[in-house]
């Protein structure tokens, strides 16, 4: 698929509960914002099959109440303990399945699957880590945390196609008045 | 070759191609490309897969142009022009039509096509 957006020049890395809250919808200028955030980590969840694998997802409690969904490494890595702060980037909730979900599966990082669990304090968005630091050592999830750029759904000629198909269609219809006239002119056998 | 004469024998000629090439994409959108687009995680559909979609509208498009001058020239009735042109969506159909093409002209012309 062909991108319509280009990456954006990088902002400075920004605390996360300047930029989002729970009482609303992430705002478009802040998604793709570089973050970072002292949290601990509380309930266990994967989310399967995204872009980089299988992520280990987590609800994250900042020191001000408020939470956030976060994906703090892969399947399999080690869960970080006590008060950690994570440096990652924030994106919009992804709106399409891409899994099968359940009680500790995600179907998609959208925090409306956890509302039950988080309630009013869960921040809208999520939060992939690159990483990690806690006890005067900083590791690294092995995420990367690209910009999400604006996709459109088909590449750019299919859109073409659908406007000159959609014309000539609409041509052939306002002929059709005009149809038994023609037929009546035209020669049978040549 | 036919296909680029005028009079009925081009016009049945680029018919009956268009009829066939039609039917084949067709074949294409709805065993191919379908199962795939609806099976696919995320919308995951290799490009040269689009690419069938794409194919099938500008081919339907020709096929409908092409079914136009033949429903024209064969003096078929309004409705029978419709049905020509509605052919070209069902794979079967549009194989159906071009038989019905290839028949009606051997009739007019004594058997040869």
């Amino acid at each position: 698929m062909k991108s319509l957006a280009k990456a954006q020049p990088e902002r400075p890395i920004i605390d996360l509960d300047r930029i989002s809250n729970s009482a609303a919808d992430l705002r478009a200028a802040n998604f793709n914002r570089l973050v970072r955030f002292p949290a601990t980590l509380s309930g266990t969840y994967l989310a399967l099959h995204q872009s980089q694998g299988d992520y280990a997802v987590a609800i994250a409690r900042l020191q001000n109440g408020r939470e956030v969904l976060v994906v703090w490494g892969k399947d399999g890595a080690t869960r970080p303990k006590g008060l950690a702060t994570f440096y990652g980037r924030l994106y919009p909730p992804q709106t399409q399945d891409v899994a099968n979900g359940d009680a500790t599966h995600l179907s998609r990082l959208d925090p409306a699957l956890l509302a039950q669990v988080g309630g009013a304090n869960l921040m809208a968005g999520y939060v992939i880590a690159t990483a990690i630091a806690s006890g005067g050592y900083q590791i690294h999830t092995g995420l990367s945390d690209p910009q999400q750029l604006v996709q459109v759904g088909v590449p750019y000629y299919q859109h073409i196609a659908y406007v000159i198909t959609w014309w000539f269609m609409a041509l052939l219809v306002l002929l059709f008045p005009f149809y038994n006239r023609m037929r009546a002119g035209v020669r049978v056998a040549e | 070759m036919n296909l680029f004469k005028g009079g009925r024998a081009g016009i049945t000629a680029r018919f009956r191609f268009m009829a066939n090439f039609a039917g084949i994409m067709s074949l294409l959108l709805w065993l191919v490309y379908l199962p795939i687009k609806l099976t696919a995680v995320n919308d995951n559909v290799p490009n040269a897969i689009r690419a069938i979609a794409v194919v099938h509208g500008f081919t339907y498009m020709v096929y409908v142009a092409a079914a136009f001058q033949y429903s024209l020239k064969a003096r078929k009735s309004f409705p029978q022009m419709i049905m020509y042109l509605a052919a070209g969506t069902l794979p079967v159909a549009s194989f159906v039509a071009d038989r019905r093409a290839a028949a009606e002209y051997a009739a007019l012309t004594g058997g040869a096509k």
